[in-house]
């Protein structure tokens, strides 16, 4: 709850002071090799598990892009998501998820649809991303020496999104896109820990990671219009 | 193009843009570790430990062709238990479950298997007095940057007195290792990897019992016991393994399980010899002498851990999450300690020196209530010779050039060569067991 009035408190500002804003629920599938690996190799270890640990590949996600005032023909702004994935396997007296939560922020270009064909849109973001990998063992979270276990991670991706605009209204438009994002090196050191229970197995500390994701949403304005 | 067209372009692009890689994608990503790998020769798995049993378990699981070569008349190698002693079962090897957070800690929650966590305080000899505080810390050695000398020349460095010598000797023996021998550098890196957490649990039954039951159960049928390999000839198509009573085996993989110390001690040759430098590698592990004496009194007189003994370093109640009503305490000897009482020649006489020094502690209470003694001295033992491994000044990265795979035929587990900071303990070695097969089995990957 913290986190969620955390980020509406700071939404609030970036959203007054935005000339439209996009925001939207969409799905992501996502590929880190590492992660993938852990997970393979903790299946491979453990061969008393009949239900294997399914691999982290499909979040939910929520987007919200803030775009200020138009500069030429191109606007630029904030933009935000948060992804949130799971992997669960159930066994007798052993439940065990997985959780990551995935949270991107940057900045980006977007090219509006009276630059390119009728109503599409084309975004353009270079971002900071942050991620957490937790782990529950029946339905508690595990904890160890007394602290939950957690193992946070960072990197920076570039993200693009194609899009369409559908106007609903004078000022609200149907925004549904299609995109991708690719980061070429998420570092995440401790994620070994939560995951396979080990630490220096994997030589690599971090792995590229890349998604792509749909998402629908709607565009909004928060102020009127600017009339030249 | 307008609305409708874009709506069935755009549509089929996202469709196409989430639907493609997961349908093509997890062709490439599946759920296990070499899935697709099969190997249709014969692996033989040298030692019956933790290690060498879970490398059969996980062989076993694969469907592969295996047998597990054991040295002695029995499996579990530096895990072992005493019935008939006391009320309980003791375990007479490993003990302590480290940490919450491992593989292990995992098999004890889907089998139901009940531990308890070991929340014992530390009580000191110290000055010929027994408190509950040092005037100064001596837990000094998880510090970055240590230097690469003995714990106890670095305790001296750091302002510790000889007073603290005893304490210090049984901190390092906590890894089983003389204080004069363990670095202080290279223990720390080892410690840096160390992910299962630092609290220790105790099992309500036996830890021998509960690799027993949940792991040796899966391949007990193809072990052969009373096997001590002597000979290891990989310079032909095949793998010709011989025994120390003439029998021989042939295979195509080899996972060495055995203590370090058989290998330091060149108990099983090698044709072709192994690599020089991974012969020197194993040279500079450490392996000291190591025992565990069980004394039975008639009450509990003692603290639950004393620290610091000049006879032994470290006592503890072994009683400790167990349903008894008797009175048991584990006097854990390691290293020059160890030593000293092995050059004792007899029970009875490790036994004696252990109650004088108590009596010293106590005031004469444990000879007064002593009962009987149980004592189980690894340096005697032939085909282990020692506590675990640990690491030596100058150890550099040995553990890592030791555990690597001799012409992607001969292949090595046990808990020294796990590298991963899990070394000298249970999981460790299991975690050992199951990468020489994933090393393997990545091989014929390749």
């Amino acid at each position: 709850m913290k986190k969620l009035i955390f980020i509406i408190l700071i939404s609030i500002p970036l959203m007054c002071c935005a000339q439209f804003v996009q925001t939207g629920i969409g799905g992501k599938y996502f590929y880190s090799s590492r992660w993938d690996k852990m997970i393979q190799t903790y299946n491979f270890s453990r061969p008393h598990l009949n239900q294997k640990q399914p691999l982290l590949q499909y979040g939910g996600m929520l987007s919200l892009t803030c775009w200020s005032r138009n500069s030429g023909k191109l606007n630029h702004g904030f933009h935000s998501d948060l992804m949130f994935a799971t992997s669960y396997a159930e066994n007798p007296l052993l439940n065990n998820r997985i959780n990551v939560m995935l949270v991107t922020a940057g900045y980006g270009l977007h090219i509006p649809a009276s630059q390119l064909m009728n109503n599409t849109y084309l975004d353009l973001f270079l971002n900071a991303e942050g991620s957490l990998v937790t782990r529950r063992v029946n339905g508690e979270a595990l904890i160890v020496d007394d602290k939950r276990t957690a193992a946070p991670g960072v990197g920076c991706n570039i993200q693009f999104r194609y899009g369409y605009e559908m106007p609903l209204t004078e000022t609200i438009k149907l925004t549904p896109y299609a995109g991708g994002s690719f980061s070429p090196f998420h570092y995440s050191p401790k994620s070994e820990s939560v995951i396979n229970q080990t630490m220096g197995l994997f030589e690599e500390s971090g792995s590229t990671f890349w998604s792509v994701q749909i998402r629908i949403g709607i565009q909004f304005r928060p102020q009127k219009p600017i009339t030249p | 193009m307008n609305r409708r067209d874009f709506l069935k372009r755009s549509g089929l692009i996202s469709l196409g843009g989430i639907l493609l890689p997961s349908v093509l994608v997890p062709a490439c990503r599946k759920e296990t570790l070499l899935q697709d790998v099969s190997f249709s020769g014969k692996v033989i798995v040298i030692g019956a430990g933790a290690s060498g049993l879970y490398a059969g378990y996980i062989l076993k699981s694969k469907g592969i062709d295996y047998g597990i070569l054991e040295a002695t008349s029995t499996h579990g190698g530096r895990m072992g238990k005493l019935t008939g002693f006391a009320d309980y079962t003791i375990d007479t090897g490993a003990q302590w479950m480290h940490g919450n957070n491992s593989i292990l800690a995992d098999l004890v929650r889907s089998t139901g298997t009940v531990t308890t966590r070991d929340d014992s305080e530390l009580t000191y000899w110290f000055n010929n007095q027994l408190v509950n505080q040092l005037p100064s810390d001596p837990f000094i050695f998880e510090a970055d940057n240590l230097p690469d000398i003995s714990f106890k020349d670095y305790a001296h460095q750091q302002g510790f007195d000889s007073s603290y010598d005893n304490i210090v000797e049984a901190i390092a023996g906590d890894q089983g290792a003389s204080a004069s021998e363990l670095s202080a550098y290279w223990n720390s890196k080892d410690e840096e990897n160390w992910a299962s957490g630092n609290e220790d649990y105790k099992f309500h039954l036996s830890y021998f019992d509960f690799i027993n039951d949940h792991i040796a159960a899966h391949v007990t049928d193809s072990i052969n016991y009373n096997c001590p390999v002597t000979k290891i000839d990989y310079s032909g198509d095949r793998i010709t393994i011989k025994d120390g009573n003439g029998g021989e085996w042939i295979c195509d993989k080899v996972i060495i399980a055995v203590p370090v110390s058989i290998l330091k001690l060149n108990s099983i040759t090698f044709t072709p010899a192994l690599p020089s430098q991974k012969t020197a590698a194993i040279s500079r592990f450490g392996m000291g002498p190591g025992m565990k004496v069980f004394l039975k009194f008639n009450s509990t007189f003692y603290d639950d851990v004393i620290y610091g003994g000049a006879v032994c370093g470290a006592y503890a109640n072994d009683t400790l999450g167990k349903s008894t009503s008797d009175h048991v305490l584990l006097a854990f000897v390691m290293g020059d300690q160890a030593a000293a009482l092995h050059a004792l020649g007899s029970d009875a006489a490790i036994t004696n020196a252990l109650l004088q020094e108590l009596d010293s502690m106590y005031n004469g209470q444990a000879s007064a209530a002593f009962l009987n003694s149980s004592v189980h001295d690894y340096t005697d033992k032939p085909y282990i010779q020692g506590a675990y491994s640990f690491s030596t000044v100058g150890m550099n990265n040995a553990r890592m050039i030791a555990s690597q795979p001799v012409n992607n035929r001969l292949y090595f587990a046990g808990e020294a060569m796990n590298t991963n900071g899990h070394h000298q303990t249970v999981h460790g070695a299991v975690e050992a067991g199951y990468n020489a097969v994933i090393s393997m089995l990545s091989a014929l990957d390749q």
